[in-house]
């Protein structure tokens, strides 16, 4: 037993901090952002994107948990849960996670040669890639229908909030075939398929995704139905792990900023965090965030166990996401108005948080499918 | 980040629970929860048996009757022995309050005198820090020593101290210089309960554990009983609570209780209620979180490394649990909850009522909860300065 990070975490975690720390600052995040209302017309800037993702690159984070036959580090999610942590501290929106997803996804179906060189390709940094499935566990409502065709299949349909689609250069789409599950692993620039960006509360990186009678050769069908369904839920696990990590980072991204901002706002004569009624709501929530954290450590380790971890990992993300409404609600009120102000940082965490504690279910969705696997 | 215990400490836990899983023991354990109510009988025998083997200290050196192991062996037998149903105030108070306080500061003499005693389960021990005026604010006790001779007598009142009848001796804070006031001038003594000039009287409480008032009406103690320097007293009880605060003790106790709210809710097949099962999975991450913020303290223990905060943020967050766990039971058992061990329908023996009354009290004990957030936000106020 030992709970400290070890020497390759506490190096992977200073590194990917001062990256972000200069390539990732709130201005160059509020420049990501999408205004309010602009709706499809805004797209991302290209430029900025490519400068982070090149970053990252270099900083090996799309390695992580490629094995090292495939050009990975073949590290485990305790080194990834440090790179979400640090990411969501900086409130990250780009296709890391979507492609680090993607690559477990690739590596747990059968072993195609053609994926191999994908994943060598997504570990050189080459290959973006979005989800373009429901990231919540139903699985076959999944809207597009995929007819077979003689030589290959025709998609139609839509997949709704999808990540980052305009900086991808693939989607990990998955459709319906008649009633089972298919997935498919496709080119994003096509002409049969239409990118709309949401206009969200985060004003982030989400895309409808409509594929319109859009046709793919045979070997662009990479699983389907039970084997599908079981790679589904595992890798499924482990992303959420993944972004549980991201919210307590989110948590204690906000954190650091709030506890900041009381101790130098001044009313009545002190700084307001000297009122017990600010500071013990600090603590605890100190406290929360710090159980939540220690809580996505052990998640990430046991699944580096290969531990059935799909139960923990979905009280996890729910105890996670909780906490960031929760918290973010309240960082907003020791702001006082300032924090609902445009240049306020603590507007943009609970914005953010309002999306990121949905992307894979609803906290009560999340128990209602960890309470299914402990039904009698 | 490495959770899994080591095949020995494995091992270890097996054969503590194929200990408490002995017709014995379960027997002397079965007396214990028949009987009659206001009666608090100490399992001494389990505690004896305990002992025996070096398993009740056996984070102590084997000279003073432990096993020379680590503060994980301890916190292991600790899980244990509350998973099985022993009460565990007189462990808590004895091993890893006072018997923590003596290898701290206790001279070679104490040592030898007292702890081998305490590691056998035949010496018990309380702690009297409260006052009637002193409560989380412990520095303004007003419980005093006068000189006499080479020694002194002791005068003063201490209160809601748990298991002081079973006691032998108390670990308490008293003045040491006339007239001084706050921090200074407070020293510890190791006070025979049994000595002329004690009075213990019980003070009932709702909980099955009564707290005591413990008057002194001239003690007579020599400098032989006072633990650590004189007049350091404040600065030893902060140095000794920052070494013995884990949490681990509050987590054990919400561990059993979850555990048997689920087992519950499986037996009667609340957990297929969507609404029981919401609370269910809502606990039960908290409850893991609450373990894995003990530990922490625990693993650092192993290392001599204390953070204040974090443990104030352990005995925090585990004690807020409790009552949450017993709510859930009684929401789950509807009115057949509320019914306690002397009633024959009560519902797992009345454990979960039993614990509904003690909760309350566990957000107090050893540190109130704001108390926590204060050294918590202390902390962090200072941190940054």
């Amino acid at each position: 037993m030992d709970f400290r990070l070890n020497d390759r975490q506490q190096t992977l975690k200073q590194n990917v901090a001062r990256f972000l720390a200069t390539a990732y600052t709130p201005a160059i995040a509020r420049q990501l952002e999408h205004p309010l209302g602009a709706g499809d017309q805004s797209v991302p800037e290209p430029a900025l994107h490519a400068e982070i993702w090149n970053g990252l690159v270099q900083l090996g984070a799309t390695r992580l948990t490629i094995p090292e036959h495939l050009g990975g580090y073949g590290w485990g999610q305790t080194e990834a849960i440090v790179v979400a942590e640090q990411m969501g501290r900086s409130l990250y929106q780009g296709p890391y996670f979507d492609t680090l997803t993607a690559a477990e996804i690739l590596l747990a179906v059968d072993d195609l040669a053609e994926q191999q060189a994908t994943i060598r390709r997504i570990a050189r940094g080459e290959y973006r890639v979005s989800l373009a499935l429901p990231r919540q566990h139903h699985l076959l409502d999944a809207s597009p229908a995929v007819t077979a065709l003689e030589d290959g299949w025709s998609v139609t349909g839509e997949q709704r909030f999808v990540a980052c689609a305009r900086q991808v250069q693939a989607l990990l789409l998955l459709a319906r075939i008649d009633d089972q599950p298919g997935l498919f692993l496709i080119p994003a620039d096509q002409p049969q398929i239409t990118i709309r960006r949401h206009d969200e509360i985060g004003r982030g990186e989400l895309y409808a995704v409509s594929f319109n009678n859009v046709l793919l050769p045979r070997s662009s069908c990479i699983s389907t139905g039970a084997a599908l369904q079981a790679v589904y839920e595992s890798t499924r696990a482990r992303a959420c792990i993944r972004h549980a990590a991201y919210l307590v980072g989110l948590c204690q991204g906000i954190f650091d900023i709030t506890l900041n901002y009381t101790k130098k706002r001044v009313q009545f004569g002190r700084p307001i965090a000297t009122f017990q009624t600010i500071s013990h709501r600090l603590a605890s929530f100190a406290a929360r965030i710090d159980a939540a954290r220690l809580l996505a450590q052990q998640s990430a380790w046991q699944a580096d166990q290969h531990q059935d971890i799909r139960q923990n990992a979905y009280e996890l993300l729910a105890l996670a996401g909780e906490l960031a409404r929760e918290w973010t609600a309240d960082a907003l009120q020791m702001h006082g108005a300032y924090g609902l102000t445009e240049q306020a940082e603590a507007q943009r965490y609970y914005r953010r948080s309002a999306v990121d504690t949905l992307l894979y279910g609803s906290p009560g969705q999340l128990r209602a499918e960890a309470a299914a696997l402990m039904a009698v | 980040m490495n959770f899994a215990f080591t095949p020995e400490q494995e091992q270890f836990r097996q054969a503590v629970r194929a200990f408490f899983a002995e017709a014995r023991v379960q027997d002397l354990l079965r007396q214990v929860q028949r009987a009659p109510a206001r009666e608090e009988p100490h399992p001494e025998a389990i505690y004896r048996w305990l002992g025996e083997r070096g398993w009740l200290a056996p984070a102590w050196p084997a000279a003073y009757g432990g096993l020379g192991k680590t503060p994980v062996e301890n916190a292991i037998l600790a899980e244990e022995l509350l998973a099985a149903g022993v009460p565990d105030t007189v462990r808590v108070n004895t091993i890893d309050i006072v018997g923590s306080f003596l290898l701290l500061a206790g001279t070679p003499q104490q040592k030898e005198r007292l702890l081998p005693a305490m590691a056998r389960g035949e010496l018990i021990a309380c702690v009297l820090y409260t006052e009637p005026g002193a409560g989380s604010d412990m520095s303004s006790l007003s419980t005093r020593a006068e000189r006499h001779g080479d020694g002194f007598k002791l005068y003063g009142k201490k209160i809601y101290s748990l298991k002081s009848f079973p006691a032998q001796y108390g670990l308490a804070s008293v003045r040491t210089t006339p007239g001084s006031t706050a921090h200074s001038g407070i020293s510890l003594f190791l006070v025979p309960l049994a000595a002329e000039g004690v009075t213990i009287n019980p003070m009932l409480n709702m909980s099955d554990e009564r707290f005591s008032e413990v008057v002194f009406d001239g003690v007579a103690v020599s400098p032989a009983d006072a633990v650590g320097p004189l007049n350091q007293g404040w600065q030893l009880i902060n140095a000794a609570l920052s070494l013995e605060r884990t949490g681990h003790d509050f987590y054990v106790k919400i561990r059993r209780w979850f555990n048997l709210v689920l087992e519950q809710a499986r037996t009667t097949g609340n957990i297929n209620d969507p609404l029981i099962a919401q609370q269910i999975t809502r606990l039960r991450a908290e409850v893991e979180a609450g373990r894995l913020m003990a530990w922490r303290i625990i693993d650092q223990q192993t290392r001599h490394e204390y953070d204040a905060a974090a443990s104030a943020m352990s005995k925090w967050y585990n004690s807020e649990l409790a009552s949450r766990i017993t709510r859930l039971a009684l929401d789950m058992e509807g009115l057949d909850g509320v019914l306690s061990r002397w009633d024959r329908e009560a519902p797992l023996d009345g454990v979960l009522e039993a614990a509904h009354r003690e909760t309350p009290g566990l957000t107090l004990a050893a540190g109130t909860s704001e108390i926590m957030l204060h050294i918590i936000s202390t902390t962090m106020l200072q941190a940054s300065h």
